[in-house]
């Protein structure tokens, strides 16, 4: 019997305010333990949450670019539980109107394009951390990351295989980071994510019994967390076993998962209306001007790079992973159509130059002026002193013109111009090819290697008879 | 002159302004009034006379060297349990909070010490300000200074006791669900209970936060009028608090000829109130008319389901509140070997237990909608209800509880005990202001109230018509 997978992802982000979710604290990784605190985000009697803006806005950024609905009037939501990392014994999250739903994302799987749907994007905060190896028989908590603003973004069970839950993880990741909203530093636990399989009879309709794991904090766990539960999973359906609802954990040093929880047990988080926060009213004037702010988004580039400019894929995906180089690169193609090269030159020798100047040098290139190998020196000495294209070249002595085919054309042509001149000279007037000489720098605005033109005019001087 | 103690608040500030007496001789009638009462009444559970006689003597310099000092600066005033006061012990009236000291003033507190009062202690009270008599704090029961075999009312027991033995001039109560009014008129005393986001909750610990409200106690409508104008401010640090701009500065010459009032049917025409409270609150209705104040009587039905939804959903809120108190990080932790569950189940009590269970069912996913979302939309409904009645009338009357104050633990373990507070939810269920002043006693010599609530922000009226109608009953409330 074959089997079908489908995955669902919960991706937790954690958004790069600049305070806290509830409270004026910075939102900032690595500082001393407890230094970010007050009584607001350590749970102290009577403190109240003052919702932070941003945060909002980001969350609706974020909406906007997964291309969500926006909630006009969303609330949120006390999730209550007990957990030595949650001062407040209850973490104000959103159950009941999230703030973004029904959106989705585009990602490419072998060539075709899949819309990963996103059923909602809601707000958390984060715990605090427990530290239990420092010292024996005492937990100790570092409350500086209690209070930082989280979204989770949720998908719909959409995901067919492996490498579509690569494509959307990457791809979300990226878009992410596009948006501004977010670090995404995974070894900072940025970005952490749940996963959901579910394993089904071939062409079955209907989902097989799903399975949770919680709480992985790498993508790269999470691939393997995915394949190693779909493998398990198939195992047992061809045994002949059932699956059952469960949470399980991802140990990703034996690299399986092991039981946490069946769903019977699982925890009633007694949500309701977080009182202490009133509605959040978002208007449409809001949502249009965080609309102007997002940027063409890094599928949309993928496809116009690879259909209009015929960049390769890895090209493409290299540029866009950098979100500079690839809007560099949107500049250049405004004002140069070697697309190319263009893209080969950010790939390699990318530097903080205007793209006119960039352009440039390309130009240089196509017109043999310089060689195709000096362009990453050239481009270093134009940002190191902040001057033009032809300036460096000046600067690296590049600007002659070596090429003796140019060279010779340039000869030819002034040679015709001047046969009065050539003629003098083959009547023994020896100093009329100096005359001959000064034409040819005229032409080339005295870019021409003057020994190579010296010894090339003499030579088709006498070639000529 | 009388005894300091004895002066109404506003009295004691135009003594100071006059540099009649000091803030140091203010208070020292006080703390010994204090000194003689306590033992008998516990309103107090913390006293912080030395932090206070400091304050004062600094006042009194200040006095003297002509600085510009605000009308209640150097005039003693006790504030409730449950509204943190920085460095000083903050109970809630429970076990489970018997050691905590916040680190942070209330918003409210900080009110009062910009105005330079002169904090005295903080006030006993029902345990996380749960009932309705004063019988619940850890710390003992409030006794009602009127009779001290009787509850004084809950749940600021404690500051409505202190204003009527004169052990403070002023005091800052709490209010969920009548907890500033309901003692108020057990001691006949005038408690506010404010618009819910009028004064900042910042620092109160809550019990349901979607009710919970710091409001003004006194002796007198003038002096509520005046410690009003020290707590209605701004505050950004509570979302739920509006900034609007009340005036309080003009509580005179306010007339009630052609105001309309309204009477609820249901509770006037049921044996829910009894005779002598009736009796005292229609006569306190006849001098309105004879005011010129147009009596109503209209239909709500729905008061008695606001009890319910008032039970329904701060109990909800209250689980949810509470859970935080488990002694890990402060609060009442006896032994190393305490876990959670003991520390829980030996610091609560019982009604605070009661309503933690209670409100964590209605909770629980299978519940949530038999019980709390039918709650909130009935909520919505009565809002809904009250902005239509409050198009027609400017205000509405009832008494403020159905009986006077009872024998000291008469009723513990009757549950109709909660409809000792039928007369007071429906303010607070709705959010509106609502105040209640002794219109007289009963025939047992104790104080009858009468509870008057207006539209959403219009506290500075209902200060003026409360005072209007005060005059005309001219209750007696010297200090006993
Ligand atoms: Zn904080």
């Amino acid at each position: 019997m074959e089997y079908d997978i489908r995955i669902g992802l919960e991706v937790h982000c954690e958004l790069n305010t600049k305070s806290k979710m509830f409270c004026s604290c910075k939102n900032s990784f690595g500082d001393s333990p407890n230094e970010n605190c007050c009584p607001v985000c350590t749970g102290l009697p009577g403190a109240l949450p003052s919702l932070n803006k941003e945060a909002v806005k980001k969350a609706i950024k974020t909406g906007l670019a997964l291309n969500c609905q926006i909630n006009n009037n969303t609330y949120l939501d006390r999730k209550n539980y007990f957990y030595p990392d949650l001062p407040k014994a209850y973490q104000i999250s959103q159950f009941y109107e999230p703030i973004c739903q029904n959106g989705y994302l585009e990602i490419l799987d072998n060539d075709i394009i899949k819309k990963i749907r996103i059923k909602e994007i809601h707000f958390e905060e984060d715990a605090g951390k427990l530290i239990h190896d420092r010292y024996d028989d005492l937990t100790l908590i570092d409350y500086n990351r209690c209070g930082v603003p989280l979204i989770e973004i949720v998908t719909m069970p959409d995901i067919e295989n492996i490498n579509q839950a690569k494509e959307f993880l990457d791809g979300i990741k990226l878009l992410l980071k596009y948006i501004g909203v977010s670090e995404c530093k995974m070894e900072q636990g940025m970005l952490r994510c749940d996963v959901n399989v579910s394993v089904m009879e071939k062409g079955s309709e209907t989902l097989g019994n799903r399975l949770e794991m919680k709480n992985i904090n790498s993508f790269s766990a999470a691939i393997k967390a995915i394949e190693y539960e779909a493998k398990r999973q198939i195992e047992e359906l061809r045994k002949g076993n059932k699956i059952i609802s469960q949470t399980r954990k991802w140990d990703s040093i034996n690299e399986k998962s092991v039981l946490m929880r069946d769903k019977e047990e699982s925890a009633d988080y007694r949500f309701f209306k977080e009182p202490d926060i009133p509605f959040i009213e978002i208007d449409d004037k809001i949502i249009s001007e965080i609309k102007r702010e997002i940027p063409i988004l890094p599928f949309e580039r993928f496809l116009t790079y690879t259909k209009k400019y015929n960049l390769s894929k890895d090209d493409a995906m290299t540029l866009i992973r950098d979100k500079e180089k690839s809007d560099f690169f949107d500049k250049c193609v405004l004002i140069n159509n070697n697309y190319k090269i263009i893209s080969n030159k950010i790939i390699n020798d990318f530097a903080k130059i205007s793209p006119e100047e960039f352009c440039r040098v390309i130009d240089f290139v196509n017109e043999g002026r310089i060689s195709n190998s000096s362009v990453g020196k050239i481009f270093q000495e134009m940002e190191k002193n902040n001057i033009s294209a032809s300036d460096a070249l000046d600067n690296l002595g590049l600007n002659q013109i070596n090429d003796e085919n140019y060279i010779e054309e340039i000869i030819k042509t002034v040679l015709e111009e001047n046969e009065k001149a050539v003629e003098d000279f083959k009547n023994g007037k020896k100093n009329a090819v100096g005359f001959l000489i000064g034409q040819c720098m005229i032409k080339s605005k005295g870019k021409l290697n003057p020994q190579i033109l010296n010894s090339m005019i003499y030579k088709i001087i006498e070639k000529g008879e | 002159m009388k005894e300091l103690y004895k002066c109404k608040g506003f009295e004691l500030a135009s003594l100071l302004k006059k540099k009649e007496v000091s803030s140091k001789e203010i208070l020292q009638s006080f703390i010994n009034q204090i000194e003689k009462k306590e033992k008998f009444l516990s309103s107090y559970i913390t006293l912080d006379l030395e932090n206070a006689l400091k304050k004062a003597e600094e006042l009194d310099i200040k006095r003297i060297k002509g600085e510009d000092l605000s009308f209640l600066a150097g005039i003693p005033v006790a504030v409730k349990d449950n509204i943190s006061t920085k460095g000083l012990l903050t109970t809630c009236g429970s076990k489970m909070l018997c050691n905590y000291i916040p680190v942070y003033d209330a918003f409210a507190v900080k009110c009062l010490k910009e105005s330079e009062m002169i904090i005295l202690g903080k006030t006993n009270m029902d345990e996380f300000a749960m009932g309705s008599t004063g019988e619940n704090s850890y710390f003992g029961v409030t006794k009602n200074p009127r009779d001290i075999k009787k509850v004084a009312g809950g749940s600021s027991s404690g500051s409505a006791a202190a204003i009527l033995s004169g052990e403070a001039p002023f005091s800052l109560g709490t209010d969920t669900g009548g907890s500033i009014r309901l003692p108020a008129s057990y001691c006949g005393i005038v408690g506010l209970k404010p618009t819910y986001g009028a004064v900042s909750r910042n620092g109160l610990i809550p019990f349901a936060s979607g009710y919970d409200v710091i409001g003004p106690m006194g002796r007198c409508v003038k002096d509520v009028s005046l410690l009003s104008q020290i707590i209605y401010k701004y505050d950004n640090k509570d979302m739920t608090c509006k900034n609007f701009n009340f005036d309080f500065s003009n509580l005179e010459n306010y007339s009630l000829k052609g105001k309309k009032i309204a009477v609820i049917k249901e509770l006037f025409n049921s044996n829910i109130i009894s005779s002598d409270v009736l009796e005292k609150v229609n006569k306190a209705l006849k001098i309105i008319e004879n005011m010129g104040g147009i009596i109503e009587e209209i239909s709500l039905p729905e008061i008695k389901d606001a009890l319910w939804v008032y039970y329904i959903i701060s109990s909800a809120q209250a689980s949810s509140n509470l859970s935080k108190y488990d002694g890990i990080r402060f609060g009442f932790h006896p032994d190393e070997d305490s876990d959670i569950e003991k520390i829980r189940t030996n610091a609560f009590g019982t009604e605070v237990k009661r309503r933690i269970i209670l409100g964590t069912y209605i909770l629980s996913s299978s519940q949530y909608e038999k019980y709390y979302q039918r709650a909130v939309n009935m909520q919505n409904q009565l809002i809904e209800k009250l902005d239509k009645i409050f198009d027609k009338f400017d205000f509405i009357i009832t008494p403020t509880s159905p009986r006077t104050a009872h024998e000291i633990s008469e009723k513990v373990n009757n549950k109709n005990i909660y409809d000792e507070d039928i007369c007071t939810v429906f303010a607070s269920v709705t959010g509106i202001p609502s105040i209640s002043l002794p219109c007289g006693v009963d025939s047992s010599d104790m104080p009858v109230g009468i509870e008057i609530s207006s539209k959403k922000f219009s506290d500075h009226i209902l200060l003026k018509m409360a005072n209007a109608l005060e005059k005309e009953i001219g209750f007696d409330n010297d200090i006993v």
